[in-house]
Order: structure tokens, then C-alpha cells, then sequence
């Protein structure tokens, strides 16, 4: 009854396109700009990084409003790749920092090496840091797929078709003017809360050994 | 001559491929899609009739399409600030009637004078005036009124019978009703469903009021009239009291919200006597078609001496409505739909399926063969006070809520406090 009241298989097919690809926008941005604040050396970059710290204090809903208005100018409204890119620039600010910390511990000598080697800053990011950075990488994931599954205020904006929506404007949507039982309800959040459980359950052994990178050098 | 025909047969595939297409391409340009926002689209009592009016009017105007998007309520008029910053949004919205965030957005609405022109008289002033930005001629129509709305008690007529009361004679003054109660109560039946918390309390002061103000009920507004040294209200505040001290609230009503599950809990059978609407939900097709239609009893309000009026009938001269957008590309059409909610087939339709109770006077609702409906008509016909939350804006109600079900309830302050109180919050929001 709860799948059928809130149109739930719909909603997680929508999230299932979604979500995994803004994660893919969001992971190339965080590793990029936060390999690139994190070991490399270039105009403004303190000053730029204390800009990415600083994105992070704004509420959603203080920027829902011109973002819209920006979508809007741009024609991204009702447009998964509008979502995508507001999705992935306010969650992105996080992961940067994140992975920015993380690449500028990696010790100076593997970096330093790999130069000597030959290898590019390319390929340094992706053969030399990216294999170490996992379980960062873990955490960031699972931070950004938390955070894009309960977004709320964007996704209402934006998404004005009810054939594109997520699971979370779903269950919004299905509280109308009187609500619905809370039985209802309340199995409807159950059965939404079950991916986001599975992701978590998957990706804990990246936050358990992310949590203590760096601890110990050897 | 082999290649001339090869020739002339290209040429005809050419031709038709053209006009085809041609005729597609035209049927694209002609085909106007109206975006329709509203906060009422995801109620499961409401959805299915308003895919059947938008299925009407689509068959009425072939070349339009209705993307009817359901809002979340609690965020509904922020959307609809969003897209008035962004100038980009529905072309028809609704809107309560007579709300703050109502006229807030009126320089976003299209004037409807002009369009209503032919068929006003449909519809009486005293809506037409409401759905006025501050209910004012001068400023323009900006909604068509959907519904009105009001409250009244509801009673089961079989629980009447089975406690030895006359079914057909409701318990209108307040003697008589605390008979009533007393009387159900013995019978093993829970006197009055919903209670202590939330909107029972609250719509009930609302139905008092109506025979404590009578008419006069703007003053309360400008501050010409008060709560605080009003007897009757008082007196309606130890009404109030001494119904949860007698204990004729449901026991569980402390912990019954009144949306959804008082309704459907009254709807069940688990109770005699509802403080419900008359349109939207808990109202008088919802309760019969629950109950049996010739189960259910209504009166407006209680009567008591203190109060200078009876049998006064709360009102909302426009419970919603639909506006037409000033963006809209398609403001003709898009007013049309509005229309088409508020009159005619699609007015019945709303009418019929979901037990709104529309302003227009064309319709004949009493054919659909609900008694309880010419008891409501009966008091609407003549003994109309306008509901005086109308003349607030929406979070006085939230204020009066907290005040009666948190304060005067539970017994934390005396009705001479409460009335004290009410009189503040009243002050802040004038």
C-alpha cells in the first residue's frame, strides 16, 4: 500500500539515474580541485581553498532561491543535469576539502619519486594518490550519497515534473494539504531509508580505516 | 520515361513527407501545454477527481495538455515565491482564500474582471470580495473561488438514538448539549471525537465565535473588537474547560491528530459528535458516505446566552481558488481552466467527488441526495459569520492552537488568563 500511495518505485528509479551520476560529477571535482589545493603550487591557491572553506557555511535554503533563478535563466529547470550540477557544486566544497587534506599528508617522497620517474601530474593523481585515497574516497562517498538521497529544498525547485522527482521529494509529496496515516507514512520513510542503509552498510569499512589514514607513517 | 517517373514518384514522396510534416510541425505550434500548481493534488480523497476534471476539460480543449503538479503544502507558497522571483512558474496556481501569502503574491496575478465579466453573477460578491487582494474591488479579482469553506458539528444520529436521544433534534444550545454528552457518555459512547489537541479545540472556538461576533467580525482585526473583555468569549473558554473536565473529548484525543486521524477515527464510528468542515475533508459527503446519509446530523455552532446571536453559521466566503499567473504565455486558456473548476461540468464533478462545497449558486449539490447538505444550506442561506481566522494572517492560527491546546486544555492557565492571552496574540498580528 505504501509503494503504491507514494509511487515509490518510481521515485527510486529516478534516484537510481541520478544520484550515481552526480556522484561521478561530484568524485571527479572533489579528486581534481582537492589533489590540486593538496600538493600543487599555483596563484591564490590559499586564498582560493579558504573560498571552497568559506561555500560551506551557506544553508540551502538561503541559496535555493537564486539558484533557481539561475537554472531558470539557464534553462535547467526539470533537467537532471541542473540538479546534477547544483548538487555536485554545494556538496562539492566538503569532498575537496576532504580529499585536499588527505593528498597534502601524503608523504613528500612517493610524489617526489613518481616525478622522477617520468609520471605527469595526471598521472600521479590517478596511479600514485587516487589507490591510496580509498578510504577516502569511501567516506566522501557515502557523505555525498547520504546528503543527495535527503536533499530536499533543491530538488523541489528544480524538478517541477512529477515523473522526474526523487524518493525524498516523493515522500513531501504524498503529506498533501491533510497528510496521509501515519502508518502509512511511516513505512513509506522504512522502505526509502533501505538504500541508503545498504550504501552505508557497504561503505563502513571505508570510514572504520579512512578515519585513521595518516595516524600512523612508517 | 523510366526516369521520369522515378522522378515524379520522388517527387510525390517529397510532397506528402512535406505536408506531413507541415501538419505535424502545425499540431506541435497549436498544442499548448498548461503547468497547473496546487497543494491539493497529492490528497488521496482529491487526486483521482482532479485527473477526471483535467481528463474534462482536455476533452473540451483538444489542443491543451494539463501538467497538474502537486506541491508539498508546507512549502507551497515559497515555490510559488521562488517562481515569481525567477518570473517563471505555473500558469495557473492555487491559493487559499483571504491569506496574507495570498495577497503577498498579488502583483504575480492576473486581474480576472474582465474574464469573469459574463458568468459573475454566478458566484456571490461576498466571494468575489475576498478573492480581491485585501478585499478590495479596486485591486483587481485574482482568484476564482473553488470552494467555501466553514465548520459545524457533525453527530452520528444512530449513537443519538442508542443514548435516548431525539436523533432529529441536534443538541444546538448549551444545556441541551452537555445533556447530550452526558447522556452519550453513559451510553458507552465517546460524546465528541478528535479533543484536546490541535484543530478540534481550535475549529470549535471558531464556531463559537460565530455566535459571539455575529456579523461584526472584522473588528477583531482592526482591534475595534476584543477577546480579552468579551464575556461571551470568556464564557466559551469555560465551555471549552468544562467539557474536558466532564471528560467528553475522546480519551485519546490528546494524542489524535486532527488531520487525518480524528476524521477517519469519527468517520469509523468512534464517536457521536465532530467538529468538521464543509468542504476539503471531515465534511458532510465524507461523514455520509462513511455513516450511512441519513446518519448524519449537523448544527453550526452551540448557543449560550452570553453570546448576542444564534445558530450562526462560521464561513469562509473562499476557501480556495485558482489564479492565473502573470508569466503565463497562455493567460486566455489558463483562465479558462481556472474557470472550469468553479462552474459548469467541472464544478460538479469537484463537487460530487470530493464533497467541496462551491460559492457558485448554479450548482444544484442538494441533488446529490445527501440530507445533511439542505441542513447546511438551511444555516448558510441565512445566518452567515465570516470566519474571523480569515481576517488573520496564517500563523495566528498556529499562535491560537499553541495557546488553547498547550494553556487552556491542560489546565495551565484559567479562561480568564487564556482570554488574556488569546488577546496578545491577536494584538501581534494585527
Amino acid at each position: 500500500m505504501a509503494i503504491d500511495q507514494g509511487n515509490l518505485l518510481y521515485y527510486f528509479r529516478n534516484n537510481l539515474i541520478l544520484i550515481p551520476t552526480a556522484l561521478l560529477f561530484y568524485l571527479f571535482v572533489c579528486i581534481t580541485a582537492g589533489f590540486a589545493f593538496g600538493r600543487l603550487r599555483f596563484p591564490f591557491r590559499l586564498s582560493l581553498f579558504l573560498l571552497v572553506l568559506f561555500l560551506m557555511i551557506f544553508p540551502q535554503m538561503l541559496l535555493s532561491m537564486q539558484l533557481f533563478q539561475l537554472c531558470s535563466k539557464l534553462h535547467l529547470t526539470n533537467s537532471y543535469l541542473g540538479l546534477i550540477l547544483v548538487w555536485t557544486a554545494y556538496f562539492a566544497p566538503f569532498g575537496t576539502y576532504i580529499m585536499a587534506t588527505f593528498f597534502s599528508s601524503l608523504p613528500y617522497e612517493i610524489i617526489e619519486s613518481a616525478r622522477i620517474d617520468g609520471a605527469g601530474t595526471w598521472k600521479i593523481l590517478t596511479r600514485i594518490a587516487l589507490p591510496i585515497a580509498y578510504p577516502m574516497l569511501g567516506i566522501i562517498i557515502i557523505i555525498a550519497f547520504q546528503s543527495m538521497w535527503n536533499e530536499l529544498p533543491f530538488s523541489l525547485l528544480l524538478l517541477q515534473k512529477m515523473e522526474m522527482r526523487t524518493v525524498t521529494l516523493g515522500i513531501a509529496m504524498i503529506q498533501g494539504q491533510y497528510g496521509i496515516p501515519a502508518t502509512v507514512q511511516s513505512a513509506v520513510i522504512m522502505i526509502a531509508s533501505i538504500i541508503p542503509m545498504m550504501v552505508f552498510v557497504f561503505f563502513q569499512k571505508y570510514i572504520a580505516t579512512g578515519s585513521f589514514a595518516g595516524a600512523i607513517k612508517g | 520515361m523510366r526516369t521520369k517517373k522515378m522522378v515524379s514518384g520522388l517527387l510525390l514522396l517529397s510532397l506528402i513527407a512535406v505536408l506531413v510534416c507541415g501538419f505535424a510541425v502545425a499540431n506541435a505550434a497549436s498544442q499548448v501545454t498548461l503547468t497547473v500548481w496546487d497543494f491539493k493534488y497529492n490528497d488521496p480523497g482529491m487526486h483521482p477527481v482532479m485527473v477526471k476534471i483535467d481528463e474534462l476539460f482536455m476533452k473540451k480543449y483538444p489542443n491543451v495538455k494539463i501538467s497538474h503538479v502537486g506541491q508539498p503544502n508546507d512549502q507551497y507558497y515559497q515555490l510559488l515565491r521562488a517562481a515569481a522571483q525567477a518570473n517563471d512558474g505555473p500558469d495557473v496556481a492555487m491559493f487559499h482564500g483571504a491569506r496574507g501569502d495570498t495577497y503577498e503574491l498579488d502583483q504575480f496575478q492576473v486581474k480576472l474582471d474582465k474574464y469573469i465579466k459574463p458568468w459573475r453573477k454566478e458566484i456571490p460578491e461576498d466571494s468575489w470580495k475576498v478573492a480581491s487582494t485585501n478585499r478590495n474591488f479596486k485591486n483587481g479579482i485574482k482568484l476564482i473561488p473553488m470552494t467555501s469553506q466553514g465548520f459545524g458539528f457533525y453527530y452520528n444520529k444512530a449513537y443519538f438514538k442508542k443514548a435516548g436521544l431525539d436523533p432529529n433534534k441536534p443538541p444546538k444550545d448549551w444545556n441541551s448539549f452537555l445533556a447530550a454528552c452526558e447522556k452519550l457518555k453513559a451510553a458507552g459512547i465517546v460524546p465528541i471525537t478528535g479533543g484536546t489537541r490541535d484543530y478540534t479545540a481550535n475549529f470549535m472556538f471558531r464556531t463559537f465565535a460565530a455566535n459571539i461576533f455575529g456579523k461584526n467580525v472584522s473588528g477583531l482585526q482592526t482591534g475595534k473588537l476584543g477577546f480579552e473583555k468579551n464575556a461571551a468569549f470568556k464564557k466559551a473558554a469555560q465551555m471549552m474547560v468544562e467539557l474536558k473536565q466532564k471528560g467528553y473529548f475522546d480519551p485519546n484525543g490528546a494524542s489524535t491528530p486532527y488531520f487525518m486521524d480524528a476524521i477517519n477515527n469519527y468517520a469509523a464510528g468512534k464517536g457521536a459528535i465532530f467538529c468538521g468542515l464543509l468542504s476539503d475533508v471531515a465534511n458532510w459527503k465524507q461523514f455520509s458516505d462513511a455513516l450511512g446519509k441519513n446518519n448524519v446530523g449537523y448544527f453550526p455552532s452551540i448557543n449560550f446566552t452570553e453570546a448576542k446571536s444564534k445558530d450562526m453559521q462560521s464561513f469562509q466566503p473562499v476557501g480556495i481558488g485558482f489564479g492565473v499567473m502573470t508569466w503565463s504565455k497562455n493567460k486566455d486558456l489558463a483562465e479558462k481552466y481556472a474557470e472550469f473548476y468553479a462552474r459548469g461540468e467541472g464544478a460538479q464533478t469537484f463537487v460530487a467527488g470530493t464533497g467541496a462545497l462551491s460559492p457558485n449558486t448554479t450548482l444544484d449539490a442538494e441533488a446529490l441526495g445527501y440530507p445533511v447538505l439542505k441542513d447546511i444550506s438551511s444555516y448558510l442561506k441565512k445566518n452567515i459569520s465570516e470566519d474571523y481566522q480569515t481576517w488573520f494572517v496564517g500563523s495566528f492560527e498556529d499562535d491560537l492552537i499553541a495557546v488553547t491546546q498547550r494553556l487552556l486544555i491542560t489546565g495551565e492557565i484559567n479562561p480568564d488568563k487564556f482570554v488574556e492571552q488569546v488577546e496578545k496574540v491577536a494584538a501581534q498580528h494585527r
